[in-house]
Formats: C-alpha cells, structure tokens, sequence
C-alpha cells in the first residue's frame, strides 16, 4: 500500500483516478475498513496537508472546508449563529476522540444513511464542491447520495468544500435523534427541520431524514403540507401522521419499520410543538 | 520509512511503514499503556494525546504524526512518581481491572489542563469515549471530580 501526502489540491489530484485509490481525511472509518479487510487500498491519498480547515463567511454564504473537524464545527461561532440547526447536530456525535479526527467532507462521503451532519446539510439545501483534473462542480446535497455508501463522487473527485446559505432570524429549526443511548451513538432514526415562520405561519418548510431510508431523504409532501399552514396543535398532530406515511423505512440491526414510522412523528410533533409553544410564549 | 515524533516530550526516530497504526507502533517501541481494546474506534482504549487533543491511536497512520507532539500515559509519571491524576484514582479506587484507565487518565488530563475544575456533566462527556467493562464509572467521576478539588487547595 502506498501513502501519498500531497502538499496541494493540484498535486492531490495527479494521484486520484485509480480504481483502487482511497482519500484518507479523519481516518476513523478508512482506518478500521482496511484493518477489517473491507477495503483493500493500493494507494491512499492523505489529504490533511491541503488546507481544507476552515469556517469562512462569504456575503450571505458560509464556505467549510471538507477537513474541518467535527469539533472545530461544533466550537464555531460562525455555525452557531449561522447555521445553529448544523451546530446542534454536530454536537450530538461521536465521542471526544472520534470528534476530534472525524470531518465533514469524510461524514458526506462515506454516504451512511445514519451520517448526522448530512439532514442539517440538507435542509440548509448545502452545495458540495468536487474537484478533479477535469475542472471543478458542485452538486446539491440532495442529489448527492444514491444508496448507503453509495454518491455521485467519480474516481478523480473529491469533496474540497461545503457550501450553504446563512440562515436568518426568521428561520426556525430543530435537529433530532435517537439511538440506542446518548453517547457515541448511530442513529436509528434522525430528523432535521427548517422553515421561516411570519407570526405562526409556516413557510419554505425543508424536513430531512436519516436512517429511515437507503440515504437521507427529504420528507418532501410532509413539508408541502405545512407550507403557509398555521401551527395549531390540529395541523401538527395531522403532519405527525402524513410523515408515518410518507416514509418507507425498513427493519435493520438498528431498529425496526414500526418504531421509525412511530418515532419521525413524534420527533416532528415534539419540534413543532417546541416551535408553537415558544411562538405563543413570546407573544403572550 | 523514518518518522520523527514527540513522545512524552522526546523527539524520537523511529522505523515504521505506511500502513502501520499508530497503536501497534507504541505498542512496538513499548509504550504498552496505549491499549490494543477493540480497534475500530469505539472503547477508548488506545486513546493518546496528539498536539493536546484526546485520540484514538487505533484511528492513525503512524506516519500522520510525524513532525507532531504526543503524550501517552507514559509521559505523566516520568521519574516514576505518581501524576495526581493517577494518584486520585488509586485513592478513589477507581482501577478495576485497569484496561481502561490509561485512556480514562489521559481523557481526564484533556479535561482538566482546559477546565480545572470540572461539573460532573462535563467530567461524564470528557470520558463518554472510553468504555469500562468492569462498569466503575462512578469512581472514575469521583477520582477526577476530586483532582480539581485537590487543584483547588493548592490554589
């Protein structure tokens, strides 16, 4: 196995396109794929040297560097203010360790179903920027994964950046998730909301899901439903309801198609009515 | 190929390839406190320190650390004598079977060189990536609990 350490992109790229060829970002899934003999890597392109680590603010947009860790995310001002829903996520991965060496270009790569940073991603409608030899594109995040493991990455691509808007103060959001316990855990279910809320109408509603499908989905009718929709206890048990039907998990090691259908809406129903509630609070 | 690390404070040539982990490394060169747990990232047993960060040794290429500083539990008792870290835990008895505790110690040391004196909220998050199978993490929160009262005393 050979390891090249690259000093820059362009060089970086001169050593992609191999059917072989594996990019080494964290290292916390790579690392453990070779030692179990998942994966046999001929050549490995390490690509920490690029200076891929950064949080940066460009106008209205927010630009994050594929090699930022999942640390460095959930300590910076910039996602907190900018994209708390991200912020929330990011916090409730991992352990220390793995936070400290696991990134986000390497969470979106690796396509899990399961991967946290991805419904937050989605439902800031974030755009992944891919080089290659051939020139450089960027794809939106919802049309990035094609099944678990599986992304629209060709062989002479890779993740360098992360692209999304903003969010402003009219935008409410929440991220769930559950697992099997609070640390350290793959979620067996994942809910991520966002939406502009006038008074307490609902508008430009995004819901994004993992773990309840082959990739994260966008819960696309549930979220139509709610658009310009007052939030009353009455719409909210009734979309609690449509997202049981709009989506077709299924039974794995994690847990089973009747306790994800249950779970997505109650974990919505509980969102929104954290939202109501608070809507209601401050106008009283 | 050569790497050139830190190790507990000194620098070190050392032999190694490039799919060789960083924990069988240590291992190698005899830094046996760096324990071989399950190996896919998730007991916390190999957990070293990498330029003041908690992580996996079992998660690394050797060769990504060279030209870098690192601490394994080596490094807290150079001349033998008890780091009060390690002192806590004998005292609060919070060695069991003690695979896990290098990796507990040096959680704890992260903890406590950014935040002396910590709440037991943010001494559980600091070790929630290091398992005990003998299931004494009540003792563990105590002993570091008690390092930043002792920390505290001095003051």
């Amino acid at each position: 196995m050979k390891v090249y350490n690259p000093k820059n992109i362009k060089e970086a790229l001169t050593y992609l396109g191999g059917k072989d060829t594996h990019i080494l970002a964290g290292g916390t899934d790579l690392i453990v794929r070779i030692k179990d003999r998942d994966i046999y890597p001929k050549s490995i392109v390490n690509i920490k040297m690029l200076h891929l680590d950064y949080i940066k603010i460009n106008g209205d947009f927010i630009k994050v560097g594929a090699l930022t860790s999942v640390e460095t995310l959930y300590r910076s001002e910039i996602i907190n203010t900018y994209a708390p829903v991200l912020s929330d996520a990011v916090g409730k991965m991992g352990s220390p360790q793995i936070r400290n060496l696991g990134t986000i270009g390497g969470n979106i790569a690796n396509a899990s179903p399961a991967a946290d940073t991805v419904p937050p991603l989605f439902v800031l409608n974030a755009g992944i920027t891919l080089k290659s030899r051939r020139g450089k594109r960027a794809v939106a995040i919802g049309e990035f994964f094609t099944g678990p493991g599986e992304n629209i990455i060709e062989r002479d691509e890779f993740i360098t950046e992360v692209v999304f808007k903003k969010m402003e103060s009219d935008e409410v959001w929440f991220f769930k998730k559950l697992g099997q316990r609070k640390a350290l855990t793959i979620a067996k279910i994942s809910l991520a909301f966002g939406g502009r809320l006038s008074g307490r109408k609902l508008n430009e509603v995004s819901i994004a899901l993992g773990a309840v499908a082959s990739t994260v989905i966008y819960a696309k009718r549930t979220a139509d439903f709610l658009n310009s929709k007052r939030l009353t206890r009455d719409v909210i048990d009734v979309v609690s309801k449509i997202i049981q039907k709009e989506i077709e998990p299924i039974t794995d090691i994690r847990s089973t198609v009747e306790y994800r259908r249950k779970m997505a809406g109650a974990l919505l129903k509980q969102g929104l009515l954290d939202i109501m509630y608070s809507v209601i609070a401050r106008q009283s | 190929m050569q790497i050139e690390v830190k190790i507990n404070g000194v620098l070190k040539k050392l032999e190694t390839s490039p799919g060789e982990r960083l924990l069988d490394l240590l291992r190698r060169k005899g830094y046996k406190s760096v324990k071989r747990g399950c190996e896919e990232g998730e007991c916390g047993a190999c957990s070293i320190i990498l330029e003041g960060k908690l992580v996996k040794s079992c998660l690394i290429f050797a060769p990504q650390v060279s030209g870098h500083s690192i601490i394994t539990l080596e490094g807290l008792s150079p001349k033998g004598e008890l780091h009060p870290i390690q002192r806590a835990f004998l005292e609060e008895g919070a060695v069991q079977c003690g695979f896990c505790t290098p990796g507990m110690i040096l959680a704890a040391k992260v903890l406590l060189d950014k935040n002396p004196h910590p709440s037991e909220k943010e001494i559980k998050e600091a070790i929630s990536g290091n398992l005990c199978r003998c299931t004494g993490y009540v003792k563990i929160v105590k002993a570091i609990k008690r390092v930043g009262e002792t920390l505290n005393k001095n003051v």
